[in-house]
């Protein structure tokens, strides 16, 4: 025994089983998304549905089963096979993907580094590149500048030019962007087929097991989705504090440096000197000079804060760069030997 | 290169020449269009043919009128506009001068 539906096919009603008008249904959506926006696309399907409807009819049966369908498709062909050279323009509407972050090969000053910021964040480049200026004060942007060159990839197709000034990293499209992932992973909760699978438990034990073995496959897939959709929001917002804190904390470090140098000369105490200007100083050179001092403490605090800048900048935008082994191990060294040579260079000052 | 490709590339460049070539005397509803191309084999797949008869009623050749059936809804009857008769003996023409020129090519 079998359930059929009701249809009404371009003027004809038809008794139809329920797997034959799963079917069918599925065929039309098939032509709908191949005709995409072609003009009179609904005249055609129309036209399609009631030549299907004449087919049908010619059949004389009683009930349409998956059989009378399979052999309309068949007559009819599918829609890749008669509308693929029909329209030899792009039929498929450009679909603007986000945005992404990409160095600016067109209008640069050094590496296009502030531009691409700028085009992601829909800012004039002028003003990023104020802020970078800002920070040389401290010698920490300078080294920041050159790990974003090293790491953002340069804009070099028209396509990655589109993606640089593409749709602006908004909230309403943030939004969609979880909307979309919501569906997605609500669909495949909808394709666990669970009443399926209960009228087919019926019908024997054995064809039980078979189900009960795909339905937890397909929960589990269902699953996996949305615990990896999960993980990307988490990741994302993850980035997003990280790069906020990271940005604060180097703001913080620029800042202190600046004001601990003014703050030092005022006092007349020589330990920390005016970055920048260390070198017009008679003292240069030397082992103990401040400036030894001043540079250990940036990179102390500099390349921990840096490497937590990447991660986040990795975190969010899929197609950073990445640095390579020796990079991290030369980082690392010198970290280290910033490390002790601040706390000896401290331990001697005081 | 497959042959069949090659095949229904010749049949898809003609088909709207032959489209409007049975509607030349007649009037037909899709359906008696398609019997009439696929007696002379012109046809694979009958959805060729909506998105084609669309094009052409969208470029002014071909319009339609509802007629009612005995056996059924309504149906469609696609006739030649002024149109679409000078388009048909243009191409009537240009197939006649290809057909000599294969001819003469593929004989000699």
């Amino acid at each position: 025994m079998k359930k059929t539906i009701n249809i009404n096919l371009a003027g004809f009603v038809f008794y139809i089983d329920e797997d034959a008008y799963e079917a069918l249904q599925k065929y039309l959506n098939n032509i709908r998304t191949y005709l995409g926006n072609t003009e009179g696309k609904d005249e055609i399907i129309d036209d399609i549905e009631s030549r299907i409807a004449e087919l049908f009819s010619e059949k004389q049966k009683q009930v349409i089963t998956l059989t009378e369908v399979n052999e309309v498709i068949e007559v009819m062909g599918q829609p890749e096979d008669y509308m693929s050279e029909e329209e030899p323009e792009e039929k498929k509407s450009y679909q603007q993907s986000s945005k992404r972050l990409y160095r600016d090969p067109d209008s640069t000053v050094l590496g296009g580094v502030c531009s691409g910021v700028g085009h992601y964040l829909n800012i004039d480049a002028v003003w990023i590149r104020l802020i970078f200026l800002a920070m040389v004060w401290s010698g920490v942007s300078i080294l920041f500048y050159f790990i974003l060159w090293a790491i953002i990839p340069k804009a070099e197709t028209t396509a990655q030019k589109l993606e640089m000034k593409g749709k602006a990293a908004t909230f309403s499209n943030i939004e969609d962007y979880v909307r979309k992932g919501y569906e997605n992973v609500k669909d495949d909760f909808k394709n666990v087929d669970l009443k399926g699978a209960g009228e087919k438990a019926k019908q024997g034990a054995s064809g039980f097991s078979a189900f009960l073995g795909e339905l937890i496959s397909k929960l589990f897939s269902a699953l996996s989705k949305l615990l990896s959709f999960i993980a990307n929001i988490l990741g994302k917002l993850l980035g997003v504090i990280i790069l906020i804190t990271t940005v604060a904390l180097i703001i913080a470090l620029t800042v202190s440096f600046i004001i601990g140098s003014f703050i030092d000369i005022n006092i007349g105490n020589d330990l920390l000197v005016l970055p920048g200007f260390e070198f017009i100083g008679p003292d240069w050179g030397g082992p103990f000079h401040p400036i030894w001092y001043h540079i250990s403490m940036i990179l102390t605090f500099g390349i921990p804060a840096f490497s937590l800048l990447l991660f986040a900048l990795q975190l969010l935008f899929k197609n950073m760069g990445r640095l390579s082994g020796s990079i991290k191990i030369g980082l690392l060294a010198v970290w280290m030997i910033s490390l002790v040579s601040f706390i000896i260079l401290s331990l001697t000052q005081f | 290169m497959k042959v069949e490709n090659t095949k229904q590339q010749m049949r898809k460049g003609i088909l709207e020449f032959c489209i409007l070539s049975v509607l030349k005397d007649r009037d037909l509803y899709a359906s008696e269009i398609l019997e009439r191309l696929k007696e002379a084999r012109l046809l694979v797949v009958e959805g060729t043919l909506y998105p084609l008869l669309t094009r052409l009623k969208n470029a002014d050749l071909l319009q339609y009128r509802w007629e009612e059936s005995s056996s059924g809804p309504p149906r469609k009857y696609y006739t030649l506009t002024e149109e679409g008769t000078q388009f048909l003996e243009e191409l009537k023409s240009t197939w006649e001068e290809l057909q000599h020129a294969i001819n003469k090519v593929t004989q000699s």
